[in-house]
């Protein structure tokens, strides 16, 4: 193993070495690694680099073995040293291709843990050594300019990039992202572009953008994972091979804000097309999504009261921002017997809120004495992680989802719930009847309805919504494509052999048909119920424009999954509702 | 058979009865608080009552206080046993759902309190800066002690400030969430709706609400109070020596006009003053004395109208005397330098005390046609009406008042006995026995 002079371990389990040796050399170090005769699992890449001005060539070599080593083989060195002096004396091209040779060789050890120290190091390696190019200028004299307005980390790999470019002549032959690592995206293959008006001001020349628009978006994979979030810089090359750069100074890694960023995206679809949600939005989302599945989960939970001994529901109530829900349902559950014999379990969404969340629950119980448990999360971690993670750890045998804005209209409700499911055979999702506050209908069941837009999508419809509470077609239990997630009755196990709400949807929206979708797949029936009536008062705090975007997004994903699906189903339900 | 046994005792000793009020009156003046403050000392004398008092005091209050730590609960006076202060702070009260958030309020120091104190009946006067949550947690830790509750404005109807009058100054008679949120925008009709059950969650734990006027019955039954929970109780004034007659020169008119009570908005302070500039401008010999407080609490805006129009009487006539805050003791006094009284409240009004007042010491009161202050004086019969928040119409009735020859003598003569302080308690008394005959303990409860 230890053929060159100088060694340095960048890692525990990797080794960087550098010595003369001519590309032969370089050939029977990486099949010596390849043979599989070692002692120990190690993968070998080597670079034979030869500077113009110096006789004999040198190699550099990295070795990446399986497992972490005892420090000491070798004569080891500091590694930033040993890359500074190797790759200090080459010529730019030769320090490039160098530098490109270390992230290629050493972007694997990234994906495991506690590899950022790696990742500051090769930063600022890359920053130290990396040729520079010529600066890229906003003047209207320029041929071609390009500027990211903001790069949003979906994931280790996975990059949003928007901005604008400027492609006088149509020459512009690569775009790219490169990480502070060194990792790379392309972006110019599959960009999409949208008009910008303050660059078309900019550079006058309107005929002269490629489709009349200099803005851009890409949701792009870097070829290796990237940690870091300063020094991260555009390329844009032209067909002649003049390349430039710019730095990307604004580089966010918050996945909320990452979310919302790209949802506001939406904006610049191409009218009638969804060309953007189906290229970038939703490959990103999903991404982000998965990503988000299982980090947050609940952090503490704490019981206030006696548990009930045979709780026959868990009831679920996620809290989020709007604390004072908590109070108002309480005070409704103090003159409901039903409920102290429940399992009812809060869960904060919002943890930042948990220190006065548990004051005011302490408050409360003395106040009313019911029991219940308090859940916090992790993270903000959204309705279905709530959710399905509270169900892990109910205790009866049915659950109700239920919202903190939702409140009876008069006790009893929930035992003539439960007495309706168990009555009912294959029964899947239960849903009450639910009420504005000036008693017009919000909720007796979901069916799905075709607005005219174009690309065609499948939307939320709620039966006889604004309609009286007393209307006759409304006061009878009938089978319904979907129920509400506002306030769901559903058997644990099957919740649970469901694998629970899906985590492919946003912020509270459509999961809860497609839960029911799923459930109806699984050959249940999902019910409505006129019988027990409840006040929905559909909280108004999240922002109206983002819970639009985020519907649009639910929207189109829940349509392309169930399109069939809903088609037939909707030919079952005819008539009713419109 | 218990039941026959409990009550025999109750008759033999005096009925402990708690009242709880918002403000105590030597701390805050207030009608609602000297009302509820003479009936205490009243009580204080009753061989079948014996009374304890509660009064709010803290943050708000004219004067704020600061309670022992840990002890919201604590003595007034080393004179008198019966009587405490409950400290509690606005920081923590919640003006909209009227709860305090500080829940060990209630769930510590009340229970402490009334285990304590074990009154036979809870009697609220008010609940403003104490919080709703008082009268429920009341009825978990007394489960069969009666819970009475005097309704003397409209806060748990109406936001804004109980007084039914719409921020465009247009009467009110029905409160819903369309309706209040159009009197405040920013808050979602959802919100007025889960303020209204909240209220209605706590407000069933009582077993009689006492109105002091027919019309604020009438509002709270509209509102949802069961019929059966709700009586007409007037509030009831210890009597007291009539004022003498203003002095005058023989055949000389009866035009000494009195205003008592808060300068504000609601109680249309302004509209007077107009009156008073018009009367002037007909030529009409009439004097004004403003006695009342808290000027100085009122929106910028009010203050510049009302130092405005006060102005513009200065200038002109001189009928105009800004008196000031006056000490309950010191009524009488003032009562004998006025004629007439008026109570120019642009909102509906309750049972005003000064109406009261003005009848004990034979003055005809003057007010506005609505509410319960319409119905405490009758139009001809011991006062007169004019069309409410119109200063042109009071000024008309004013100018009929102080110029026809006869009609004071003629009013003073129909002015209406007030309701006496021993028949309000004989009354009240009756009401508590039957309500706990109503409640009777459970014998569980009695073999504890």
């Amino acid at each position: 193993m230890n053929l060159l002079e100088r060694s340095a371990w960048l890692t525990s389990d990797v080794l960087l070495q550098a010595g003369p040796g001519s590309e032969a050399e370089q050939q029977e170090l990486e099949a010596s690694s390849a043979s599989g005769d070692q002692a120990v699992d190690v993968v070998t890449r080597a670079l034979a680099l030869s500077n113009g001005n110096e006789a004999g060539s040198r190699l550099l070599a990295v070795s990446r073995f399986a497992t972490a080593q005892p420090v000491g083989a070798g004569q080891p060195i500091d590694p930033a040293l040993l890359v500074r002096e190797e790759l200090g004396r080459l010529d730019p091209a030769q320090r490039a291709r160098a530098l490109h040779f270390l992230w290629t060789a050493v972007a694997p050890s990234l994906e495991r843990s506690g590899s950022y120290p790696l990742a500051q190091l090769l930063a600022s390696l890359q920053q130290e050594l990396r040729p520079p190019l010529p600066q890229m200028f906003r003047t209207s004299d320029e041929h071609n300019a390009a500027h990211v307005d903001v790069a949003l980390k979906v994931d280790e790999r996975g990059v949003w990039v928007q901005g604008w470019m400027h492609d006088r002549d149509n020459t512009a032959a690569r775009l790219t992202v490169i990480a502070p690592e060194g990792g790379r995206a392309e972006l110019l293959p599959g960009l999409f572009r949208h008009g910008r008006r303050d660059m078309e001001e900019v550079f006058g020349d309107k005929a002269g953008v490629r489709g009349h628009r200099h803005g851009f978006m890409r949701f792009a994979d870097l070829d290796g994972p990237s940690l870091v979030s300063h020094g991260w810089l555009l390329e844009l090359e032209t067909a002649s091979g003049d390349a430039m750069q710019n730095a990307v100074a604004h580089v966010v890694s918050d996945p909320v804000t990452v979310r919302e960023r790209i949802l506001f995206c939406l904006r610049f679809e191409h009218r009638g097309t969804d060309e953007l949600m189906r290229m970038q939005v939703h490959p990103a989302m999903s991404r982000l999504q998965e990503g988000l599945r299982d980090v947050p989960a609940i952090e503490t939970v704490v019981q206030f009261g006696e548990p009930p001994p045979a709780p026959s529901v868990s009831v679920i109530v996620p809290l989020y921002a709007q604390l004072s829900f908590l109070e108002y349902q309480m005070a409704h559950w103090a003159s409901d017997p039903q409920m102290s014999g429940q399992d009812l379990m809060y869960v904060l969404d919002s943890p930042e809120q948990a220190i006065v969340l548990d004051e005011l629950a302490h408050g409360l119980h003395s106040i009313y004495g019911i029991p219940f448990r308090l859940a916090v999360m992790k993270g903000n971690a959204g309705f279905t992680a709530v959710n399905n993670r509270a169900a892990e750890l109910a205790r009866a045998d049915k659950l109700l989802l239920l919202n903190s804005d939702v409140v009876p209209d008069q006790p009893g409700w929930l035992g003539r719930m439960t007495a309706f499911y168990d009555a009912t055979p294959d029964i899947g999702a239960l849903g009450p009847k639910l009420l504005f506050e000036d008693d017009s209908i919000q909720h007796a069941g979901i069916y799905f309805h075709r607005p005219p837009v174009s690309p065609p999508v499948w939307d939320h419809m709620h039966y006889f919504k604004g309609q009286h509470r007393s209307l006759p077609a409304a006061n009878m239990a009938r089978q319904v494509p979907a129920v509400t997630g506002a306030c769901m009755m559903v058997e644990r196990e099957l919740y649970e052999r469901m694998g629970g709400l899906s985590h492919r949807y946003l912020q509270g929206g459509f999961e809860d048909s497609d839960f029911c979708l799923r459930l109806i797949d699984e050959g249940r029936e999902n019910w409505y119920m006129p019988g027990a009536e409840l006040y929905h008062l559909e909280d108004q705090s999240y922002p109206k424009d983002l819970r639009e975007l985020t519907t649009r997004y639910n929207r189109w994903l829940h349509t392309r999954l169930w399109d069939e699906r809903i088609e037939q189903l909707m030919t079952r339900y005819p008539g009713l509702g419109g | 058979m218990i039941g026959r046994q409990a009550r025999a005792v109750w008759v033999m000793g005096k009925q402990k009865v708690l009242y709880v009020m918002h403000n105590h009156p030597a701390v805050h003046p207030g009608g609602a608080e000297a009302y509820a403050y003479e009936l205490y000392e009243a009580l204080r004398e009753s061989d079948l009552i014996e009374p304890l008092l509660v009064a709010r005091i803290g943050s708000g209050a004219a004067m704020k206080r600061e309670p022992h730590p840990g002890a919201p609960f604590s003595a007034v006076t080393p004179d008198d046993p019966n009587q405490f202060f409950l400290y509690t702070d606005w920081e923590r009260y919640d003006w909209f759902q009227m709860t305090s958030r500080d829940k060990g309020l209630y769930a510590t120091h009340l229970t402490d309190f009334l285990r304590t104190h074990r009154p036979d009946v809870v009697h609220f006067q008010h609940i403003h800066s104490i919080g709703w949550d008082a009268v429920s947690h009341t009825r978990r830790v007394l489960p069969d002690v009666p819970i009475v509750f005097t309704l003397h404005e409209y806060l748990s109807i109406c936001r804004l400030d109980g007084q039914m009058l719409r921020r465009t100054g247009e009467l009110c008679m029905e409160a819903s969430p369309r309706r209040c949120h159009e009197c405040y925008p920013d808050i979602p009709p959802a919100d007025f709706f889960l303020r209204e059950r909240f209220i209605k969650s706590h407000t069933k734990h009582v077993d009689m609400f006492l109105a002091p006027s027919e019309f604020l019955l009438e509002r709270y039954v509209d509102w949802g109070i069961p019929r059966e929970r709700i009586r007409f109780e007037d509030y009831g004034r210890v009597p007291r020596a009539r004022a003498p007659e203003a002095p005058r020169e023989p055949g000389a008119p009866r035009n000494r006009i009195a205003f008592f009570g808060q300068l504000n908005y609601f109680k249309g302070v302004d509209v007077l003053l107009e009156a008073m500039t018009l009367l002037n401008q007909r030529g009409i010999d009439a004097h004004l004395s403003l006695h009342g407080a808290n000027l100085e609490l009122q929106t910028p805006e009010f203050q510049q109208e009302f130092s405005d129009l006060l102005e513009a009487t200065k200038r002109t006539a001189h009928n105009v005397t800004m008196r000031g805050r006056y000490d309950p003791e010191d009524l009488a006094e003032l009562m004998a330098e006025v004629d007439w009284v008026v109570v120019s409240s642009r909102w509906w009004e309750n049972s005003p005390l000064v109406i009261q007042e003005a009848f004990l010491h034979g003055r005809p009161v003057i007010c506005g046609d609505i509410g319960g202050m319409a119905e405490k004086v009758t139009d001809g019969v011991d006062g007169l009406h004019f069309h409410v928040g119109d200063g042109t119409s009071l000024a008309e009735v004013l100018e009929r008042a102080v110029t026809t020859p006869g009609l004071w003598e003629e009013l003073r003569g129909g002015a209406r006995p007030v309701y006496g302080m021993d028949e309000h308690i004989a009354s009240l008394t009756d009401l508590y026995t039957s309500l706990r005959e109503r409640r009777m303990p459970s014998e569980q409860t009695l073999a504890r």
